[in-house]
């Protein structure tokens, strides 16, 4: 068939030594630049734009696939090793993979993230090129109606998430939601809740607030103590370093729900990383057995998040190459990477330009193998760092985290929010209030609102729209059957937590043993 | 972060905690810390609502405006922490306080953590005075000799590499910009 | 003990050196006579955006054409839609090696705001270099051939069809409610911050009509997808050149806003600094190149030195403000 013919046409123009070569060096320049937090993929590839642009057009574009893996995964190196996520899609690393590392799993959290992606099996590929004209069309059918459910469906599962302390998960999510709305209103250009401040305009930088909340946070709170020797456990031996098999069969079922899922959000415009990642953690933790492991190093919360990272990444194309929509903030980089060369993408890309749009999707792939080469023996070195006394490495933490802010847009207020976030993210800890739901909120908020009041003017103001349309109506049913489902199957766990929250001790046994 | 096991913390309780979750605490499940949380947030709340009160709730044809979501939030916000304050309370009141003695090693800590976050803020604020390299090399020696008491040449050496290695390595080779200084810009 | 003596000089030693190197991250790239070696390119939208992707082909067209020499960087200050960009420049006052590329949004969010305390007035304006001509679109199978169709429609159906855009206070936002004043006619704007999902919206029968630049539309024209109906201003369109504007098609309106791009510096910035950019910039548009990536991105060449383009800027600035007051956002 065409697709295929074609496809294997891109993998062997991309399987040049020289593209090869340049995709290694982007692999590696991206994870060295990506591990600044606040410098996402999106960022690392503006910053060598003028680097790849220097190379022909598909060695350019296969070296910034390369730069995208790499940015990637030192974005998971630093939220597993330090809790400080780097960008948007590796804050979910840190709910699961920096508890692991304190358990001396790091290594395996770090490979297990690494391998997430090509563990995928082989139907990423076929489902890329054969389902993506009718992704795309799907994609074009999703309007605010439809993201508005979209939306509700993830909020439903935040609130599900923080199903151990429900009120003050709540709470969390809630400030979360009130915070998004920061900023100059889209639809009418009035300020709201910004107090006069030239620097909220724009709201508030979502880097400052899941720096601040995690990264500064756990500082403060591990600096209550005298520590004067190392905080992690880092175990001997190259075994240890590694997922284990064990681990691999755990994460399987993740690993598939994370990739169907983040490939359906990837390909929507405006879905984003962010969004992907997020609901694959809290549907795999939901759909788990053992959800209570979830929070404290359960591997699966490694897996899921990321296999949907990485199924996101080439659905995110789709969108890019047939309409010339890019779909997330890397996309547009790459978009613009396409102009300057002189291209224009859209659905006339791949049938006028077939040597750059197959070869660029072989390189997803292509990119995402190197990483592996590459970066997996290199989890060893980069454990070590947690050998590093603590006291050593907290300010180097926190001077980490000022550069990392400020040179997202080169805002002092956003440093400054991000040391009042720390605060926050200190007193939540110590008051026990859940923090991943205020950042998912943060995220989902300004997308369910722009939805809800989109449709709302599209419908003169009658809500039945959200039903009428097929797929909203899908969705939205979807999402409360679902809900009711794993409310009653949480209910039986909630009513031991509720007596832990009592703090009787004849419960708390119980508990224990369960 | 979940509170299942924070019932029996305590100085020696708290030294085993801290190796897998740090954030175990008795404010965490103590009733009248909780109420004063709840409060708190409903305070906030009320600061947002009478900030977006001034904003139309509704637009036109009654179509959501710019305020109707963040007064409903903000109102959500009050309502939430007003519930926790109170089921606090209530709990409190029907089991009892915890043991007295939990309280003690809470202050110390709490102190400690206030020095490194008040350190860091002064240290954040003194770089667009005197410049990104001089104001980390305070903050870090602030932490370093002043919260930690760490002495010796290994502490001398921290101080100085990790300003100079994150200055080397961010503005030279990334080209990223850091705060500089406006005493040395000079117009 | 030996060690609090060492601790103390070796403090002395590094924190001279810190200080010694800390005086050196300021000024990178010197000048020579007048002419900066490295210049910074401010620009208010983040990487991929509409000034970020302008700036980067200018200058790279600049380094094509040997105009500069070194790589100039290109600084996103996107606090506050311009606001920061605009702070940022006047704070570099009286300095050559600083730019910033504009666009109207720099006198727009001004107007919106009170008590802003920055404006584009202080700034030195050094050339203007295109202007993107806003074309009106519809969907394929739409019935509308002209504007003319749109807006009796829009008579017919008060309130009831659909522009989709950007933010409010965008250019094409803008376009339609001086259409809306102007032929006293009513319909909905939906805002989306997106651009695919604008396109998208269009595409599946959620709004009636677009206003974008010709680049937004290209390909989905070519693929049959887009009809472009009308060019708003009274230009010609390299990439449509079939197209008529609304003037011709029957609605005088008067002049509309355009989205114009060019350049400013710093206050009082050294007179041999501003002719230099003009002269460079002025070279750039008349040098090989320039035709075909004006042409190639639907847009028209409009070069005003800087004579001209402060009072440009506040021509526009004086027909914008009118714009926003009558969307009832002056002064917020």
């Amino acid at each position: 068939m065409d697709a295929v013919q074609n496809l294997l046409g891109g993998f062997a123009s991309a399987f040049t030594p020289m593209n090869l070569f340049w995709v290694a060096v982007g692999v590696v320049i991206g994870t060295l630049v990506g591990i600044l937090p606040g410098l996402g993929p999106p960022a690392t590839l503006a910053i060598l734009l003028p680097v790849t642009i220097s190379l022909p057009p598909t060695t350019g574009l296969i070296m910034m696939a390369g730069i995208y893996h790499g940015a990637k995964f030192a974005g998971a190196t630093t939220s597993i090793l330090l809790n400080i996520p780097g960008e948007t899609s590796s804050v979910v690393l840190c709910l699961d993979g920096h508890p692991l590392a304190l358990k001396g799993r790091a290594g395996p959290a770090m490979g297990m993230s690494a391998i997430a992606g090509p563990a995928r099996p082989l139907s990423g590929v076929i489902a890329l090129t054969f389902a993506a004209p009718f992704v795309a069309d799907l994609a074009l059918g999703f309007g605010p109606p439809e993201y508005a459910a979209l939306m509700a469906f993830g909020l439903l599962l935040v609130i599900l998430l923080a199903s151990e302390s429900p009120i003050k998960g709540f709470l969390s999510m809630c400030i979360g939601l009130l915070v998004s709305t920061i900023g100059i209103d889209i639809f009418t250009g009035q300020q709201r809740l910004t107090f006069g401040a030239p620097a909220l305009y724009d709201g508030i930088e979502f880097i400052a607030i899941s720096v601040g909340l995690f990264a500064v946070g756990e500082v403060l709170l591990n600096a209550e103590k005298k520590m004067d020797r190392p905080i992690f456990n880092v175990p001997k031996g190259i075994r240890n370093l590694l997922p284990t098999k064990a681990d691999l069969k755990q994460s399987r079922l993740a690993i598939a729900l994370g990739s169907v899922f983040g490939f359906f959000i990837g390909a929507l415009p405006g879905g984003g990383s962010t969004v992907a990642s997020f609901l694959s953690y809290a549907l795999v933790k939901k759909t788990s057995k053992t959800p209570e492991r979830f929070g404290k190093g359960a591997i699966e919360g490694v897996a899921g998040p990321e296999a949907a990272n990485n199924s996101e990444s080439s659905a995110a194309m789709i969108p890019l190459l047939s309409l010339g929509i890019p779909g997330t903030a890397s996309t547009a980089v790459m978009l613009a990477a396409l102009l300057l060369y002189g291209f224009q993408p859209g659905p006339l890309l791949f049938t006028d330009h077939p040597e750059i749009g197959w070869p660029v999707i072989a390189s997803l792939y292509i990119g995402n193998v190197m990483l592996l080469v590459l970066n997996l023996p290199m989890i060893p070195i980069w454990v070590r760092i947690l050998k590093i006394p603590y006291w050593a490495l907290y300010p180097a933490i926190l001077v980490l985290a000022v550069v990392g802010v400020y040179s997202v847009r080169s805002s002092m207020t956003d440093v400054y929010m991000m040391v009042g976030f720390g605060l926050l993210g200190y007193l939540f800890g110590k008051f026990g209030v859940p923090a991943a739901p205020l950042l998912m909120a943060f995220v989902l908020g300004p997308m369910a609102e722009n939805a809800v009041r989109q449709s709302l003017v599209l419908s003169d103001n009658n809500p039945l729209i959200f039903v009428e349309r097929p797929i909203s109506a899908t969705i939205f049913g979807a999402a409360v059957l679902i809900g009711l489902f794993l409310l009653v199957t949480s209910r039986r766990r909630r009513s031991v937590q509720s007596a832990v929250l009592a703090g009787q001790p004849a419960a708390l046994v119980e508990a224990k043993g369960e | 972060m979940t509170q299942t096991d924070s019932v029996n913390t305590g100085p020696t309780a708290a030294v085993e905690e801290s190796e897998s979750a740090p954030e175990h605490s008795v404010l965490s499940t103590s009733p009248v810390a909780q109420a004063g949380l709840g409060a708190v947030a409903a305070a906030f709340g009320v600061i947002a609502l009478i900030d977006a009160s001034g904003l139309d709730m509704f637009g036109k044809k009654g179509v959501p405006g710019p305020g109707f979501f963040p007064i409903s939030l903000s109102v959500a916000v009050i309502a939430n922490g007003l519930l926790l304050a109170a089921v606090s309370l209530l709990r409190g009141l029907r089991h009892g306080r915890g043991p007295a003695g939990q309280m003690h090693g809470v202050a110390a800590e709490l102190l400690r953590a206030a020095g490194v976050w008040l350190g860091f803020l002064i240290g954040v604020a003194l770089m667009p005075l005197i410049g990104f390299v001089p104001a980390t090399v305070v903050l870090i020696a602030y932490l370093v000799f002043g919260v930690e008491r760490i002495k010796g040449i290994k502490a001398v050496l921290v101080i100085i590499a990790v300003p100079l290695v994150a200055y080397a390595l961010f503005v030279f080779v990334l080209g990223v910009e850091l705060p500089t200084s406006t005493l040395f810009e000079g117009p | 003990m030996d060690t609090p003596q060492i601790s103390r000089r070796t403090m002395l030693i590094g924190t001279a050196t810190v200080f010694a190197l800390a005086g050196c991250g300021l000024q990178r790239g010197g000048m020579s006579n007048g002419v900066p070696s490295r210049t910074q390119v401010v620009v208010h939208t983040g990487p991929g955006g509409g000034s970020d992707v302008f700036a980067r082909q200018v200058i790279k067209l600049m380094q094509t054409d040997k105009l500069i020499d070194e790589n100039w960087p290109v600084r996103n200050q996107t606090e506050g839609s311009s606001i920061g960009a605009m702070s940022y420049l006047r704070g570099r006052k009286g300095r050559a090696d600083t730019i910033a590329a504009v666009t109207p949004t720099w006198l727009v969010t001004p107007l919106t705001l009170s008590g802003s305390s920055v404006s584009i007035t202080e700034l030195q304006p050094i050339a203007a270099l295109l202007v993107e001509p806003q074309i009106v679109a519809v969907r394929a199978d739409s019935a509308y051939r002209t504007v003319a169709d749109f807006v009796e429609d829009a008579r017919k159906q008060p309130d009831h069809l659909v522009q989709v855009g950007g933010s409010i206070t965008a250019t094409d936002s803008l376009t339609g409610k001086a259409l809306q004043a102007k032929t006293d006619t009513q319909w909905k704007f939906l805002s989306f911050s997106d651009s695919g999902q604008r396109i998208a919206s269009l595409l599946r029968g959620d709004a009636q009509m677009m206003i974008g630049a010709s680049t937004d539309f290209v390909d989905q024209v070519k693929v049959g997808a887009i009809r472009v109906i009308a060019t708003v201003a009274d230009r010609k369109v390299a990439t449509f050149p079939e197209l008529t504007s609304i003037k011709a098609q029957g609605l005088d309106v008067g002049p509309l806003p355009e989205e114009f791009r060019g350049f400013v510096g710093p206050p009082e910035m050294p007179a041999e600094a501003l002719k230099y950019y003009q002269d460079t910039f002025q070279r750039l548009v008349t040098a090989p190149g320039w035709d075909d990536f004006v042409d190639e991105n639907g847009s028209v060449t409009n070069y005003l030195d800087a004579a001209k383009f402060g009072p440009f800027l506040k021509e526009q600035n004086d027909s914008l403000a009118v714009l926003i007051d009558s969307i009832g956002l002056a002064q917020q």
